[in-house]
C-alpha cells in the first residue's frame, strides 16, 4: 500500500508547520441599494494541504483560480467562509486580536507587484524598520542597525535606507519586500507571485535569494505562482489549483516527470524553457483550449471536465476526490481511481 | 569658437564635479530653485499669497490710514490717478470718506482668517469621515455617505444662512457656518482615494506586518492622500473666501463697519454706475486672493510628491 501522509489526515504531525484543512473562502456578488447578495464567487471551495517545518510549497495555477485567496486568507487579510487553518497547532481562525498580532509575526507575505507593495511616501527605513519599533523587535534605538542589516542580507546597500521606494528598480523593491517580510522573524513566508513583475533575468536572483534566506532562517514557503517554471526551482512540493480546489499535488519531480492529471499535463506542456523533460514533453504536447469557466458558476463534477482532452462521461457527473498514487503523490481525478465510487458524494 | 560636442560633455562634467562638492542643503536648495523654475505660475501664486499674507499680518504698518476715519468732506473719491483724485487716497474712498485702501488691507486680515478657519474645519471633519467609510466600507460608508449625499444636495447658501442666523453673525459663526457647509466635498474625496489604498499591496502589508488600523490609517494611507487634500484645500480656502464675500454682500457675515471684501462688495453695489471703484477693488482683492491660491496650490502638490522631489 502506498504510504506518506494523506491531505485529509486528520492527525497533525509534529512537523507540520501550517496545515490547512477544507479552506474555502466565497465573496458575495451583492447588488442593489440594500447590498443582497445575488450569488458566490467561489474563489476557493474546499483545499487542504500542509507545509512542514523548511518546506516549500509551490502553488500553480491559471490566473483566477483562487490561489492568491488562499495566500491571503492564511494572513487572515480575508476572513475565511469555512475550513480551518492550523499554524503551529493553533487555529488561526479563532484568535483574538492580541494572539492574532504575535501569529502575524510569524507569518509574513512577500507581494506581487514590487510597485504597489511598498508605500511610495516612506523611505525605506520606514518601509523596513516600522514593525521592528512598533512590536519591539530590536533593542531601544538599535531599529536603524537591524534594517542596514536585513538590506544587506537582501542584497542591498545599507546606505539605500535613506531612499524613496521610486528610485529603485523592480528587482530591488522586490527586495525591499523580502526584507520587510524579514523583519518580523517569520516563520512561514507567502510568497504571492513574487516574481511575476520582473524581468526574467531579474526573476532567478530573487527566486535564488528566496533560497538562500530559507537555509539561513529556516524558512517555510508558500510559493504561489501562475508559472510552473518559477517554482520548479525552489519547490519541495507542488500544487497545482483549478478552479478553486486543488487537482494534483507531489513532490516536485514527481509533478515534472510524471503528472496525472490532464491539467498538470497541460500546464507543463505550456511551459516553453527546456525544463526537465521539456523535449520529450513537447513531442506530445497537449494545448488545452478555452478559458477558465467562470468560478461563479463552476462546472458540475469534475470542474476541468469542459476543457479536459480525456473527458469522459462520468467526469460531468462525479467530483473526483483527491486519492493517493503514489508516495504523497495525491491526484483529483477519475483516471486514477475514485471513478464511479466517490466518497465525497 | 566653434561649439563641439566634447565641449559640451567637458562641460557638463565639469558641473557634476562642482555639484559633488555640494552640502545636502544646498542641493536641495538648488533643485528646489530649479522645481520652482518649472512652476513660474506656482511661483507667482505663491507671490501672491505672499504679499496677501503679508499684508495680513502688518495690516496696522503697512495700511496708509485708519479703517473707520470718516471725512465726509471726501467722501466718493476716486482713484488718485483720475480727475479729481486725492493723492493720500490711492484707490479713492466710499461713501463715507473712508480710504479703501486702507479697508482692503484690513479686509485681507478677515478673508484669510476665515478661509483658513473655515477650510481647517471641513479638512477636520472631511478626511476623518472619509477615511473612516473609505477603510471600513460596509454599513459605516453606507451611512457617511448617506449624510454627505443629502448635504450635498442641500443649497449652500440656505443651510448656511440659517446656521449664521440661528448662531448670529460673527467671525467665529462664519467660520462654523463655512465649515459645516463645506466638508463633504472633503469626504468624497477621502473616501475614494482611500477605497483605492485599502486593496493596494502596501496596505495589505501593513495589515500583515499587525499594525492597528489607526496606524494604517494614520501612517499609511493618510500621507498618501495628502496631494489630493491639499489641492482640493487650496481650491477650498478661495472658495471659502468668496463664500464669506457672499455671506457678507448678503448682510449675513461680517457686519458693518468691520472692513470685509464682501460688505465692501455689497456697499460698493449702490455706486456702482458712476463710482465704480467701491466695488471694483474689493471684487478685483477677492479674484487675486483666490488665483494666487489656487495656482500655489496645484505648485504645492508637484513639490510634495516624492517622484518629482528628485529628477
Amino acid at each position: 500500500m502506498m504510504t506518506g501522509p494523506s491531505p485529509y489526515d486528520p492527525s497533525p504531525s509534529a512537523s507540520d508547520l501550517l496545515r490547512v484543512q477544507d479552506l474555502k473562502k466565497h465573496f458575495p456578488i451583492r447588488k442593489g441599494l440594500l447590498g443582497r447578495s445575488v450569488g458566490y464567487v467561489y474563489a476557493v471551495d474546499g483545499v487542504s494541504f500542509q507545509i512542514q517545518k523548511g518546506e516549500t510549497l509551490g502553488l500553480v495555477g491559471e490566473s483566477g483560480c483562487g490561489k492568491s485567496t488562499i495566500g491571503r486568507c492564511l494572513l487572515r487579510l480575508y476572513e475565511p467562509t469555512a475550513g480551518k487553518i492550523l499554524f503551529c497547532g493553533t487555529d488561526i481562525g479563532q484568535l483574538q486580536k492580541r494572539d492574532l498580532i504575535r501569529f502575524r509575526t510569524k507569518m509574513q507575505m512577500i507581494f506581487q507587484d514590487p510597485y504597489s507593495s511598498l508605500n511610495p511616501r516612506l523611505r525605506v527605513r520606514e518601509i523596513i524598520g516600522e514593525s521592528i519599533r512598533v512590536h519591539g523587535l530590536a533593542k531601544e534605538g538599535q531599529w536603524q542597525e537591524r534594517v542596514q542589516e536585513l538590506l544587506s542580507e537582501v542584497g542591498l546597500q545599507p546606505d539605500h535606507m535613506a531612499r524613496y521606494p521610486h528610485e529603485f528598480s523592480g528587482g530591488q523593491r522586490q527586495r525591499i519586500g523580502v526584507a520587510r517580510a524579514l523583519a518580523m522573524n517569520p516563520e512561514l513566508i507567502v510568497a504571492d507571485e513574487p516574481v511575476s513583475a520582473l524581468d526574467v533575468s531579474i526573476q532567478a536572483q530573487v527566486i535564488n535569494l528566496l533560497d538562500s534566506l530559507k537555509e539561513k532562517h529556516g524558512l517555510s514557503y508558500l510559493v504561489i505562482a501562475h508559472d510552473l517554471a518559477v517554482v520548479e526551482h525552489i519547490s519541495d512540493r507542488i500544487a497545482v489549483m483549478y478552479l478553486g480546489k486543488l487537482v494534483e499535488m507531489a513532490r516536485d519531480r514527481d509533478i515534472y516527470l510524471h503528472p496525472k492529471h490532464p491539467y498538470t499535463e497541460a500546464l507543463l506542456a505550456a511551459v516553453p524553457t527546456p525544463a526537465a523533460g521539456g523535449r520529450q514533453r513537447r513531442k506530445n504536447r497537449k494545448l488545452i483550449r478555452g478559458d477558465v469557466p467562470s468560478p461563479i458558476n463552476p462546472p458540475s463534477g469534475c470542474r476541468f471536465h469542459t476543457r479536459c482532452p480525456k473527458v469522459m462521461l462520468d467526469c460531468k457527473r462525479i467530483e473526483p476526490p483527491l486519492v493517493m498514487v503514489g508516495p504523497g503523490h495525491f491526484v483529483a481525478c477519475l483516471l486514477y481511481g475514485g471513478g464511479g465510487s466517490c466518497p465525497n458524494v | 569658437m566653434k561649439w563641439i560636442p566634447e565641449m559640451a560633455q567637458i562641460k557638463r562634467n565639469g558641473k557634476q564635479k562642482l555639484n559633488m562638492g555640494e552640502t545636502e542643503e544646498r542641493k536641495l536648495l538648488r533643485l528646489i530653485l530649479r522645481k520652482m523654475w518649472h512652476l513660474r505660475l506656482g511661483v507667482l501664486g505663491g507671490f501672491v499669497l505672499f504679499i496677501l499674507v503679508v499684508t495680513a499680518l502688518f495690516t496696522p504698518f503697512l495700511a496708509p490710514g485708519d479703517p473707520y476715519k470718516q471725512d465726509i468732506a471726501k467722501r466718493l473719491l476716486p482713484p488718485s490717478w483720475m480727475e479729481k483724485g486725492d493723492s493720500r487716497h490711492l484707490l479713492g474712498t466710499d461713501h463715507l470718506g473712508r480710504d479703501l485702501l486702507t479697508r482692503i488691507m484690513y479686509g485681507s486680515r478677515i478673508s484669510l482668517t476665515v478661509g483658513l478657519s473655515a477650510v481647517f474645519v471641513e479638512v477636520a471633519l472631511g478626511v476623518l469621515l472619509g477615511l473612516l467609510a473609505g477603510f471600513h466600507g460596509g454599513k459605516t460608508d453606507s451611512v457617511i455617505s448617506f449624510i454627505v449625499n443629502v448635504k450635498m444636495a442641500f443649497p449652500f447658501i440656505l443651510l448656511a444662512m440659517s446656521l449664521v442666523a440661528v448662531l448670529g453673525p460673527s467671525l467665529e459663526n462664519i467660520i462654523i457656518a463655512l465649515g459645516l457647509t463645506g466638508w463633504p466635498v472633503f469626504a468624497r474625496v477621502t473616501r475614494i482615494e482611500t477605497m483605492k489604498l485599502r486593496e493596494r499591496e502596501f496596505v495589505l502589508a501593513a495589515k500583515s506586518l499587525a499594525f492597528s488600523t489607526t496606524r494604517i490609517l494614520v501612517r499609511h494611507i493618510l500621507p498618501n492622500l495628502i496631494p489630493s487634500i491639499l489641492v482640493l484645500a487650496t481650491v477650498e480656502v478661495a472658495r471659502a473666501i468668496i463664500r464669506e464675500s457672499l455671506l457678507s454682500f448678503l448682510g449675513l457675515g461680517i457686519q458693518p463697519p468691520t472692513p470685509s471684501w464682501g460688505t465692501m462688495l455689497a456697499e460698493g453695489r449702490d455706486y456702482m454706475l458712476l463710482q465704480w471703484w467701491l466695488a471694483t477693488f474689493p471684487g478685483m482683492a477677492i479674484f487675486l486672493a483666490a488665483l494666487g491660491i489656487n495656482l500655489w496650490g496645484d505648485a504645492l502638490r508637484d513639490l510634495t510628491d516624492p517622484h518629482l522631489r528628485k529628477s
